[in-house]
C-alpha cells in the first residue's frame, strides 16, 4: 500500500462565478482504522486564497506550517497578499526542493485572483503543477471525485448551487471509497465573503 | 620647539581639541599627513616636511610612544570600513561617495507615464569605439539601471541583481517588483560596508523601472541606503543638475517632456558638444519594456530641442 493512502483523504475544488469552493472529507485513519472524525486538511493562507493538503497528515501538516511561514516573510517584506498563481509556484518550488525525498502530499491551491478570478489547481507530490479551468481532486477517493464532478460539474455557478454541488460530489464520492469519509469540510469563498460548513455524512 | 609640537599634537588628537596651533605654518603639514595618508593629492613640499617632522619624532621617541602617536587620529579609521570613527562616521563608505561625486553625471526623471534615465558617456580617448561602451543596462525586461562612480563596480551589481531577479522569477513564476529588487541590490551593497576583505561599491544606481505600481525611479548609494524619487541626479555637477530638475520638475510632466528635461539638464553641465555618441538615455513607459535610446534617436531629440530654441529665439527677437 502506499503511503499516499496510509491516512486517507479526499480533496476537492470547484470553480463557480466569481467564486470557489473547496471540500475535503474529515477522517484521519491509520489503514483501516479509524483515529479521528474532525481531521483539518484545509488552511486558508489569506481570506481569498485556500490550500487543501491530501495524502499523509503528518507531511500536510508540516508542509502547512512551511508555507505559511514563506507566505508571512513574502506578505512583509512585499507588503501584500501573495496572488494564487504566485503560491502555486512557491508550493510547487517548495515540494520540489524535496525531489529526492518528497512529502507525501498532493496539495489542491484554490484562491481569488486579480479581479476576483477565482484559480484552482492541484499538483502531484514533487510540485508539477495541473492547473483547471472548472474542478481539481485529490488524495484516496480522487478517482470516484473525478466521476461524481464529470456528471454534476455546471461551468458558473453561482454561489449556493456551488456549494450544494461540491458537497454532493464529495459526499458520494467517499462512499465509493474505504479510507476517506466521516463528513465533509466545506468552504466556499466570494469575494465579499467566506462561508464555512461541516456536512455530515455516513459516520462507518 | 619639537616637544612643544608633540604635546600639541597628542593634544589635538587624544583630545579633539579644537586647532589654533601657535606655528601654523609649521604643524599643518605634519597633520596632513598623519591624518589622510591614503589620500594621494598632496604637494611634494609638505609631503616633505612632513616626513621631516616624522623623521624626528621617530628617532627622539620610544617604541610605544611612535605607537601611540600611529593610533591616535582619524587615518586608523579609514583603512578597517568596519570601524568607526569617534565621530560615528564610516570613512570609507564616505570616500565611496566621494568617488560617485566626481563620476560622470547621471540623472532619472520619473514622468507620468514612464521613466527617463541618461548619462554623459564621455570617452578617455576619441580612438574609443563608443559603441562599445553600454552605461545603462538591463535588469529585467521592465527595469534599467545607470550609475555614477566606477565602471567595474557597477558591473558586479548589474551581475548579482540580474541573478536576483531570476531567482525571484525562478520562485514565483512572475517578474521581479521595482522595489524588490532595489532592495536586494541595497541589501548587497550594504553587506560591502560590513564585510571583512571587501570594500564598498564606488557607485550610486539609478534604478527606473515600470510594474503594477507604475513607474518608479530609485536611487542606490554606497552605504545601501535607497530613496524613491520623482528626479535625481548624481555624479559630478550633482547640486547645479539637482536644482535646474528642481525648476523644471512638475508632478503632470510627460515621459516626451521628461526625456526633453533630461537631455537639457546633462547639456547644463556638459563639457563640449553634446551629441548622440556621447549621452546615454534609456526609457520606459507603460508597455513595460525598458529600451535604450540609439544614437540616432537621441539625435532626433537633440534636434527637436535645438527647434524649440530656434522657435523660442525667434519669438524673442519679434517681440
Amino acid at each position: 500500500m502506499s503511503i499516499f493512502e496510509y491516512n486517507g483523504s479526499a480533496l476537492v475544488a470547484m470553480v463557480g462565478k466569481n467564486c470557489f469552493a473547496i471540500a475535503s472529507d474529515r477522517r484521519l485513519g491509520v489503514q483501516l482504522q479509524t483515529i479521528a472524525t474532525d481531521f483539518q486538511r484545509i488552511f486558508k493562507i489569506h481570506d481569498k486564497l485556500f490550500l487543501g493538503l491530501s495524502g499523509l497528515g503528518s507531511d500536510a501538516q508540516t508542509l502547512h506550517q512551511r508555507l505559511v511561514f514563506r507566505h508571512k516573510l513574502y506578505q512583509l517584506r512585499e507588503e501584500r497578499d501573495m496572488k494564487p498563481e504566485t503560491f502555486a509556484s512557491l508550493v510547487s518550488a517548495v515540494l520540489y526542493e524535496k525531489r529526492f525525498g518528497p512529502y507525501f502530499c498532493q496539495p489542491v491551491i484554490a484562491g481569488l485572483g486579480d479581479d476576483d478570478k477565482p484559480f484552482i489547481c492541484t499538483m502531484d507530490s514533487i510540485g508539477a503543477k495541473e492547473l483547471a479551468k472548472d474542478f481539481v481532486v485529490a488524495g484516496t477517493a480522487s478517482e470516484s471525485l473525478y466521476g461524481a464532478c464529470e456528471s454534476m460539474f455546471k461551468p458558473d455557478m453561482e454561489h449556493e448551487e456551488l456549494f450544494e454541488t461540491i458537497s454532493q460530489a464529495l459526499l458520494s464520492s467517499v462512499d465509493r471509497d474505504c479510507l476517506s469519509g466521516w463528513g465533509g469540510h466545506v468552504y466556499l469563498v466570494t469575494p465579499t465573503e467566506v462561508t464555512e460548513r461541516i456536512l455530515k455524512g455516513r459516520m462507518d | 620647539m619639537l616637544s612643544s609640537l608633540l604635546i600639541q599634537y597628542i593634544l589635538y588628537h587624544v583630545k579633539g581639541l579644537s586647532f589654533p596651533p601657535s606655528q601654523p605654518g609649521t604643524l599643518l603639514p605634519f597633520h596632513n599627513l598623519h591624518r589622510s595618508k591614503n589620500r594621494h593629492s598632496r604637494s611634494p613640499h609638505r609631503k616633505f616636511l612632513g616626513i621631516f617632522f616624522t623623521s624626528r619624532i621617530l628617532i627622539c621617541s620610544t617604541g610605544s610612544f611612535t605607537d601611540i602617536l600611529y593610533d591616535m587620529g582619524d587615518s586608523q579609521y579609514s583603512f578597517s570600513l568596519t570601524t568607526f570613527s569617534p565621530s560615528g562616521k564610516l570613512v570609507q563608505i564616505e570616500h565611496a561617495l566621494t568617488a560617485v561625486g566626481s563620476g560622470q553625471t547621471s540623472l532619472g526623471i520619473k514622468a507620468s507615464n514612464g521613466v527617463v534615465i541618461a548619462t554623459e558617456k564621455k570617452l578617455p580617448s576619441i580612438l574609443v569605439d563608443e559603441t562599445s561602451v553600454q552605461k545603462i543596462q538591463i535588469l529585467t525586461p521592465n527595469i534599467g539601471v545607470v550609475y555614477s562612480g566606477m565602471g567595474p563596480d557597477s558591473r558586479v551589481l548589474v551581475r548579482k541583481s540580474r541573478k536576483q531577479a531570476e531567482q525571484y522569477h525562478r520562485l514565483y513564476k512572475e517578474p521581479i517588483p521595482v522595489t524588490q529588487l532595489v532592495r536586494e541590490t541595497a541589501a548587497v551593497m550594504q553587506e560591502f560596508t560590513q564585510s571583512g576583505g571587501v570594500r564598498p561599491f564606488g557607485v550610486s544606481l539609478l534604478v527606473a523601472g515600470y510594474d503594477d505600481k507604475g513607474p518608479q525611479l530609485y536611487q542606490v548609494d554606497p552605504s545601501g541606503s535607497y530613496f524613491s524619487w520623482k528626479a535625481s541626479a548624481m555624479g559630478k555637477n550633482v547640486s547645479n543638475a539637482k536644482t535646474f530638475l528642481e525648476k523644471r520638475y512638475t508632478d503632470d510632466m510627460e515621459l516626451e517632456d521628461a526625456i526633453h528635461t533630461a537631455i537639457l539638464t546633462l547639456k547644463e553641465g556638459f563639457e563640449g558638444q553634446i551629441s548622440g555618441k556621447n549621452i546615454e538615455i534609456g526609457v520606459i513607459e507603460a508597455d513595460k519594456t525598458f529600451r535604450v535610446l540609439t544614437a540616432a534617436q537621441i539625435e532626433d531629440y537633440l534636434q527637436e530641442i535645438r527647434y524649440v530654441l530656434v522657435d523660442y529665439l525667434e519669438e524673442l527677437m519679434c517681440w
